[in-house]
């Protein structure tokens, strides 16, 4: 963990500036930023030199399926990060606990997106329609990946702490138990992410 | 983490979570009021950076983290948005 300056949190509890979870997934996010920035670019381009197609397009969705979606990642996030403050205080049951509901949640825009994926191809809808159907298809479809990558880490993470007792506190942990904590830091930092672009994603799509 | 420290973080994201479905709520509501396109992009955008900026610092905890990483972020969470604005802006002008 990278750390740089002495934090005062309240009058006893000081802590390091640290980059919660591993330098490398750090690397990685900004990396996924940068591309779906430029997805993002793209999509706000097209739409804005095709604004007839696109609204024709964004009339067959489904906002009702965006807004569940949104609030499922939301509230996914919350849940991770109320995993990591039980975990730093030693709480691990309630640590997994959030992060089993962080899965579910996860599960839950999974199903939502393929309803929504279902719905359109049973319409008619798909890849080659035209630009909308494109970049819709194209830019929710790489972050689907990306939750299912996700997915496959909060679900690995959780069978790796499930036969844990503790994961003790900063001062009191071993070495292992750090880095299964920075483990779960990294896991977090990555869900976060996906929450991240969806924000910027669901307006983009559904709202503007 | 202290016990005391430990409750106001929950609190806070508690707190913090319950602002993001506020928001995000807020947005959809003003997209159905039929206004004008470049008001709704305007508002649609700026609540956008909002609820990144709210979850880069309470949920991953930026805020704690080297003051490097929290600028990339908090860069990267304006100028997307800023960007797409003039995008939007340029074109229909």
């Amino acid at each position: 963990m990278i750390s740089e300056e002495v934090n005062t949190v309240s009058g006893n509890d000081v802590l390091p500036r640290e980059l919660p979870g591993d330098f490398a997934i750090w690397i990685f996010i900004f990396a996924e930023l940068t591309v779906f920035a430029i997805f993002f670019f793209c999509y706000s381009w097209m739409h804005s030199h095709n604004v007839e197609m696109f609204e024709a397009g964004q009339a067959n969705l489904h906002p009702e399926a965006g807004l569940i979606n949104t609030a499922a990642l939301i509230t996914s996030s919350y849940t991770i990060a109320l995993s990591i403050i039980f975990a730093k205080q030693g709480k691990l049951r309630y640590s997994q606990i959030g992060l089993a509901l962080s899965i579910f949640l996860g599960l839950v825009y999974v199903f939502t997106k393929l309803w929504e994926y279902q719905e359109l191809f049973a319409a008619g809808f798909n890849l080659s329609t035209n630009n909308f159907y494109m970049f819709y298809f194209f830019t929710t479809g790489f972050h689907f990946m990306h939750v299912i990558l996700g997915l496959v880490i909060l679900l690995i993470m959780l069978i790796r702490i499930l036969p844990v007792n503790s994961l003790g506190t900063r001062s009191s942990i071993s070495e292992g138990q750090e880095s299964e904590l920075g483990n779960l830091e990294s896991a977090a930092s990555y869900w976060h992410m996906i929450d991240l672009l969806w924000i910027i994603l669901f307006p983009l799509v559904y709202v503007l | 983490m202290s016990a005391d420290v430990m409750k106001g973080s929950i609190v806070k994201t508690s707190f913090v979570w319950l602002l993001l479905l506020g928001l995000t709520l807020l947005a959809v509501i003003f997209s159905q009021m039929g206004v004008d396109h470049n008001l709704l992009l305007k508002t649609v955008l700026i609540i956008t950076i909002v609820k990144g900026m709210l979850v880069a610092d309470v949920f991953m905890g930026l805020n704690l983290a080297p003051k490097l990483w929290y600028r990339l972020m908090a860069s990267y969470l304006c100028l997307v948005p800023l960007g797409i604005f003039l995008i939007y802006f340029l074109s229909a002008a």
